[in-house]
């Protein structure tokens, strides 16, 4: 093939008629671009402030002005489309028509990392750090029935070691000298746990209802929840007090966690409201497309300095519905550990979100 | 009540989305991602704006903003290799034989720089001198640039559609 194929080659491919332009929205742009020329004046305003302080008190004073504080305002442009079209076309994720009596059937197919202590010398007290450490990741399938009423148990069984990988090339010997069987049978959790016959699937689990809908997500609890994205961002921030590496990623993880509960019952205008709050959290970036069990999806996610990984949820912005998430590695965290020496990207954990209403404990296909 | 500079800037801005668009799909080979790039790239057009309506040629100036947006995207995190990503992942699991998908999958193959000279230099018919205004870099580099990417491309693009232009289908307009 010469020059003048790969030129034809070219122009071939241009005959392809074009998508719709849904997604580039010039008074977006204008407002982001009004935004930034704001905060780049109020910056140099305050360097100027700045500067005039440290001639004054010192320079470390200034270093701790928020002058230096870099951090944007909300989501990446790119990030802020993704979820702005999801929050478009939250109306086409209806939520299921669901009743009392009925579960809510969730099956995650995921990718797990897994740690395993080596210790080479058998004689150790019990606060003494591995010698090494062997990581693998493991197959493993989450399934759990949540009663739509949620006063009755739970059903959850997780199929752990469908097959497993190790991470590093270093570390199949290590996992050798765990005494880590690659190829173990998979193992079965079962909860409520069948050796106590005292719990059932079907039994009453009074006191499981929460008046709070991050805890318990119920139709009725949902609908408390505020549908303007501002006043949810407040109250998902509340609700992530105390918790996370940041303040930030405490919120992201609480949106995460609703998606993860309730997806099925969230509706469009509480549906809109998550993935606009979601964008106005600092430092959400946009990731590569991503194919999870064949659906495809976009990854949104914040990259955490504390722990050097990624948190992304895997959105397709066409049908505002979540198919999963993924943890990346993007650093070696702080303080850097000399055993957290995975390469940028790669990825630590997946997983492939699907659920529907059934009828009873252990139905795995849809109610009629 | 918009400003004038503003007005000016929604009326460019309206008109040029749709090929500052098609650069970007080049780049990148994913609509999505070729219309996030775009937003990502108004936003700047506009906080440059006053500067990029003086320029000699708008239309260069845009597409100066979105290649390089393209180049700061792949230079994040999210872009490198990842080495286990095929365990937790399945293929796509279809195949689309047309030219544009068998172009955008070799495209996806050549390392960011050397593809945004290919793209711009055969793609987007700009000059040498252009291209090399574009990426900031020599005239020089460029060639090379422009060779590597090309010989990266040659070794990508599967035998059956070297063969098909081969047959002479159309030739050179």
């Amino acid at each position: 093939m010469n020059d003048r194929d790969i030129l034809e080659l070219f122009r071939e491919a241009d005959s392809e008629p074009e998508p719709d332009l849904r997604r580039i929205d010039v008074e977006t742009a204008v407002g982001q671009g009004k935004r930034q020329l704001r905060a780049g004046l109020a910056r140099r305003a305050a360097i100027v402030t700045g500067a005039i302080a440290a001639s004054v008190v010192g320079a470390i004073v200034v270093a701790g002005l928020p002058v230096f504080d870099n951090s944007p305002t909300g989501a990446s442009p790119a990030a802020a489309a993704v979820l702005n079209e999801a929050a478009r076309n939250a109306g086409k994720a209806r939520p299921v028509e669901a009743h009392d009596g009925q579960y809510i059937y969730t099956r995650t197919h995921a990718w797990a990392m897994s740690a395993q202590p080596l210790y080479r010398d058998t004689d150790v007290p019990a606060d003494t750090p591995p010698d090494q450490t062997a990581y693998h990741l493991s197959e493993n399938v989450h399934e759990m029935w949540r009663p739509v009423d949620v006063n009755t148990m739970t059903l959850i069984r997780i199929v752990s070691g469908l097959k497993r990988k190790p991470v590093r090339p270093r570390d199949e010997q290590y996992l050798k000298e765990a005494g880590v069987d690659l190829n173990a049978p998979p193992s079965t959790y079962l909860e409520p746990d069948p050796s106590k016959p005292s719990l059932k699937p079907n039994d009453p689990n009074p006191g499981t209802e929460s008046a709070n809908p991050f805890v318990n997500p119920t139709p009725k609890t949902l609908a408390t929840l505020p549908t303007g994205a501002d006043t949810l961002l407040a109250r998902v921030r509340k609700q992530a007090e105390g918790t996370g590496n940041s303040r930030d990623e405490a919120a992201l993880s609480v949106i995460i966690g609703l998606f993860q509960n309730a997806d099925l019952l969230i509706g469009r205008d509480l549906r809109a409201a998550l993935f606009r709050a979601a964008a106005k959290i600092p430092g959400i970036e946009r990731g590569p497309s991503v194919n999870l069990d064949g659906q495809r999806g976009i990854a949104i996610g914040r990259s955490e300095a504390v722990n050097g990984l990624r948190e992304e949820i895997i959105i397709d912005p066409a049908t505002s519905r979540v198919i999963g998430q993924r943890t990346v590695q993007v650093g070696q965290g702080s303080p850097a550990s000399p055993e957290n020496d995975f390469p940028v990207g790669t990825v630590t954990g997946t997983s492939a979100i699907r659920s529907f209403i059934v009828d009873r404990n252990g139905q795995t296909t849809p109610a009629r | 009540m918009r400003s004038e500079n503003e007005a000016a800037y929604v009326q460019y801005v309206s008109e040029r989305a749709l090929p500052l668009r098609r650069t970007a799909y080049r780049l990148c080979g994913d609509w999505q991602l070729a219309e996030d790039l775009v937003q990502t790239a108004l936003v700047k057009l506009f906080v440059q704006w006053r500067r990029a309506s003086s320029a000699e040629n708008l239309d260069a100036y845009s597409r100066q903003i979105v290649v390089r947006t393209w180049i700061d995207e792949t230079r994040r995190p999210w872009w490198r290799a990842d080495p286990v990503a095929d365990v937790p992942e399945r293929p796509a699991e279809y195949e689309d034989p047309s030219t544009r998908m068998t172009l955008i999958a070799a495209l996806a193959t050549v390392p960011p720089r050397q593809r945004a000279v290919v793209v711009l230099r055969f793609w987007e018919g700009m000059s040498v001198a252009e291209t090399a205004k574009v990426l900031k870099c020599s005239e020089g580099t460029v060639k090379s640039q422009c060779s590597a990417g090309l010989a990266a491309l040659r070794r990508a693009m599967p035998e059956e559609a070297a063969a098909k232009v081969g047959e002479g289908r159309g030739g050179v307009r």
